[in-house]
């Protein structure tokens, strides 16, 4: 999916927290710890992201015993361009400022 | 603050999610039981509350609960004014007179006569106030549980009762202002309750609702 729109900051942070650990499934609670953001502003992005295409989600079985499943997500591989996009052309514009 | 309060602040949050978001709302739920063991639940709550909110006005259902609870909130407007018009009809009754009747009783002959009217008027406009207000909380509350029979006795039962305040007020209150005012709050409730009845019924019918 073809994004026009530029991503917001929280957004930026979200698709950051992700591509650290990309092939990792990370779930809600830590994302927020993670980033900072607020439950609030957290799930609306993951539907979106997922609506989008850009993140996937699935429940997941507890490591501990006797704990329910939990919902994790990790970024797809159109996820993973647009986070490498915005970090290539963050380092061209941080190249372009120091020259 | 209370996990009592965050138990109850997450469940609001999760009746505000569509249907088609249940699994999002579960996967809150499995995450505010993780913010519980972590000790900050409410924040956790209050966030997807807010989320919750936010998504209203962009789905169906969200529409549907935002029109029938500004109808409620429509209704417990006028019922709070009338039951506080009933409590000053029994502080009337009670002291034998209020700014309304002295001015009357300013007026002269003609006034001294309203205001014995007034004043022999007061216990059956109380009674009737009273029964109007608390009537007009009982549709409020028929119309947020979607009972509409129930809605729609109730609401011919407040005009019935307001019919009666308007004829005792038409004798003793000089002035129409108040009547008019009855009448097009009763010809709002008369048009709304029947539509929300008929945006439910169309919701209830609608393919996304049959396979939920």
């Amino acid at each position: 999916m073809i994004r026009n729109r530029q991503p917001s900051k929280q957004m930026l942070k979200l698709l950051a927290a992700l591509a650290a650990k990309p092939l990792a499934w990370r779930h809600g609670y830590d994302l927020m710890k993670d980033t900072g953001l607020s439950s609030g502003t957290l799930y609306p992005l993951l539907m979106r992201m997922t609506e989008q295409g850009l993140v996937e989600a699935e429940w997941r079985e507890p490591v501990q015993l006797g704990r329910p499943a939990r919902h994790a997500y990790r970024l797809t591989a159109s996820g993973f361009a647009l986070a490498g996009s915005i970090v290539s052309e963050g380092d061209a514009a941080s190249r372009l400022s120091l020259a | 603050m209370s996990a009592g309060a965050a138990h109850i602040v997450m469940s609001l949050a999760l009746r505000c999610l569509p249907d088609d978001d249940r699994q999002w709302g579960q996967a809150m739920q499995t995450e505010f039981d993780q913010a519980l063991r972590d000790g900050k639940p409410f924040g956790f709550a209050l966030g997807c509350l807010i989320a919750g909110w936010r998504a209203l006005p962009f789905h169906a259902d969200g529409r549907f609960a935002l029109a029938s609870h500004a109808l409620a909130l429509g209704l417990i407007v006028p019922a709070t004014f009338h039951l506080g018009c009933a409590l000053s009809g029994v502080k009337l009754m009670v002291s034998g007179h209020d700014h309304y009747s002295a001015m009357l009783v300013a007026g002269g002959v003609r006034g001294k006569v309203l205001a014995d009217a007034y004043l022999a008027a007061a216990p059956a406009l109380t009674l009737l106030l009273f029964l109007l207000g608390s009537v007009h909380f009982f549709i409020a509350w028929a119309t947020l549980d979607g009972r509409w029979r129930r809605a729609a006795i109730l609401w011919l039962a407040a005009t019935a009762i307001a019919a009666a305040i308007v004829g005792i007020a038409i004798a003793t209150v000089p002035g129409t202002g108040g009547i008019a005012i009855q009448f097009a709050a009763s010809a709002i409730e008369l048009a709304a309750i029947p539509l929300l009845a008929m945006w439910q019924n169309a919701r209830a019918g609608s393919p996304h609702h049959m396979e939920a």
